[in-house]
């Protein structure tokens, strides 16, 4: 039975590769009496080429073996002194953690309560500061909210100008196409036109607005939290609803109805390029149509619903971010609150439409 | 082991860096000192090849980091180990895996074995094993230094840097951090680079530091050297520090 192992060459991080596979075989063998580690041709060792070699010494005296080091030179001996003492071993098998299908759903039915709590104190909390400060105009910080109007409106004109015209232009041109087949192809323009301000513009403008301002509120509050920016206010006695919140809800009650005004004015724009050049009617000919049969509600329904989407937004983008613990919260929440702003704003979008159409407005 | 060569670095017209030179030799604790702003950091990161250097060469293991091949710049990233003011652990992953790290990325070594090399490195910066499952969101500031310092030791470098080692400890963990450093150049033979200004770790750690003052290096040398000098921005630098 071979119980000489020869340590030579190289031990380096990457070289021990194929010198692991040797010791393992040799500690495979299971070699009898007096094993020898000959280090008589180590030419470098690094410390985890010494781990190794630890290792395995550790694994023969678990055999009640004890392997002898020869030719060990004074350099590479304190080496392996030292890598001796510090030498840890541990099993770090990840332990799989005990999964009970009645505990899950229950933990996760409790905390999608609390968060709803949550949040509807949250929501009662801006309400009361929000009737506070209408009762209290001066109370009302211009130059913060101006200064979010300024940052949610100005930037966002040219992504909903111009997305706005092209879903106009094809919401018109595909129109056209299906009621051409039935000879009425003129109808596109107070069809699409009214589809496109009661539920198409606010809609689309309120998703752009979302995936802009929800998420920017999220990520400045959530910074704002981490740099405890928001514990200094509060130390100060500065309100946080007042300062940071408040503004940037009113920032978009004033602004959603101006975008989503100009959402419309963008389709309609798309609708009437597309209707001239596939239908050869005029510019002319298509305003008249419009001020014939597209009665001034439909345009109003969509200003009203944008304030509401506006509120909602602001909302939502702020109770995230307040949300924020530690530094690697900011993603997830910045995540989540586009994606829940988006949500409710389909539903409360929907649950209008419905209810617009049962009152007959 | 690291020659600065005429080294000037200017922004927005305003010079970080006029002309400096230095030699950091291998097996010392060499310190870079100076005020806030002073351009220590710039200084460190010119070094570690993370910002770019505007005019003159920095020479590293006798390469000029401005010529080298991306081979040669490989090489000598695995050869040295760096240590941010903060850590910068990976936040998504646990001790282990962050000490880990280099070896699962650069060698086709079993998992077993990389645990156990993580797991002494572990110990060998003076952390418990139990440490080793905690994610870095979990530790204080003087524990994720020394995973930090465990981690930039895998590969085992010749060349050590450290930013602000012990900048926001509490007095017994910097000292404690102190007496590792001076621990792992003795037992691992490093060069140690560090930017400093705790007295406490100039007087007890260092063996040669430079201290940079208005784009000028105006000492390079030891601590004794430096209290015999009869220049006021260094006789004001070492006592303000040991008013604070």
């Amino acid at each position: 039975m071979k119980n000489r192992l020869e340590i030579c060459g190289d031990w380096q991080y990457d070289s021990i590769e194929n010198h692991i596979k040797l010791m393992d075989t040799f500690y495979q063998e299971n070699p009898t009496g007096d094993v020898i580690f000959d280090f008589k041709k180590l030419n470098k060792i690094d410390s985890s080429g010494m781990i190794v070699i630890i290792r395995y010494i550790n694994l023969f005296k678990t055999k009640h073996i004890n392997p002898q080091l020869e030719n060990l030179s004074e350099k590479h001996k304190n080496m392996l002194e030292l890598y001796q003492t510090n030498y840890t071993h541990k099993d770090h098998l990840p332990t799989p953690p005990k999964t009970n299908l009645f505990e899950d759903v229950g933990t996760s039915a409790a905390s999608t309560f609390q968060s709803f709590k949550n949040f509807l104190y949250f929501i009662g909390r801006i309400l009361v500061m929000f009737l506070i400060t209408l009762r209290h105009p001066s109370q009302i910080r211009f130059k913060a909210t101006i200064n979010q109007i300024d940052i949610a409106a100005i930037y966002i004109v040219p992504i909903i100008g111009l997305s706005l015209f092209l879903v106009g232009f094809v919401t018109a041109y595909q129109g056209a196409d299906q009621l051409g087949k039935f000879g009425a192809s003129i109808i596109v323009v107070e069809m699409s036109t009214m589809s496109m301000f009661r539920e198409i513009a606010p809609f689309l403008a309120a998703v752009v607005v979302a995936g802009r301002s929800a998420s920017s509120y999220t990520a400045q509050i959530g910074t704002m939290k981490i740099t405890e920016e928001i514990s200094a206010m509060k130390t100060m006695g500065l309100d946080i609803d007042r300062f940071l919140i408040i503004p940037r809800i009113v920032a978009l009650i004033i602004v959603m109805p101006l975008i989503v005004f100009f959402a419309d004015m963008a389709a309609m724009a798309g609708e009437m390029v597309i209707v001239k050049y596939h239908l050869n009617i005029p510019y002319t000919q298509f305003l008249e149509r419009i001020y014939e049969y597209v009665e001034i509600r439909h345009i109003l329904l969509g200003l009203c619903k944008a304030p509401l989407f506006g509120i909602l937004i602001a909302i939502i983008g702020c109770y995230r971010g307040l949300q924020v613990q530690k530094g690697t919260d900011i993603g997830r929440y910045t995540t989540k609150s586009v994606v829940d702003a988006i949500f409710w704003l389909i539903i409360v979008n929907a649950l209008i439409s419905l209810l617009s159409i049962q009152l007959g407005f | 082991m690291i020659k600065v060569k005429n080294l000037s670095t200017s922004f927005y017209g305003k010079f970080v860096h006029k002309n400096i030179s230095l030699n950091i030799q291998e097996g010392e604790i060499f310190g870079i000192l100076g005020g806030s702003g002073s351009g220590k950091t710039t200084l460190l990161r010119q070094m570690i090849m993370l910002d770019e250097i505007q005019q003159g060469s920095i020479e590293i293991f006798g390469y000029e980091i401005k010529k080298l091949k991306s081979a040669q710049r490989e090489y000598i990233k695995k050869n040295w180990g760096v240590l941010f003011q903060f850590g910068a652990l990976f936040s998504s992953m646990n001790v282990i895996e962050n000490i880990g790290i280099m070896l699962k990325e650069n060698t086709k070594l079993p998992q077993d074995i990389i645990n156990d090399i993580a797991y002494t490195k572990l110990k060998m910066v003076g952390l418990d094993a139990d440490v080793g499952k905690l994610y870095p969101e979990e530790l204080s500031g003087g524990m994720k230094k020394r995973v930090a310092i465990a981690r930039s030791l895998a590969l085992d470098p010749k060349i050590l840097f450290l930013d602000e080692p012990t900048s926001g400890l509490d007095p017994y963990s910097a000292k404690a951090f102190d007496e590792l450093i001076l621990e792992l150049r003795d037992m691992l033979g490093l060069t140690v680079v560090i930017i400093t200004h705790e007295l406490d770790t100039i007087q007890n750690v260092l063996d040669r530091f430079t201290i940079i003052s208005e784009a000028n290096l105006v000492f390079t040398g030891t601590y004794d050297e430096a209290l015999k000098e009869n220049n006021g921005t260094i006789n004001k630098f070492l006592n303000q520090n040991k008013k604070g």
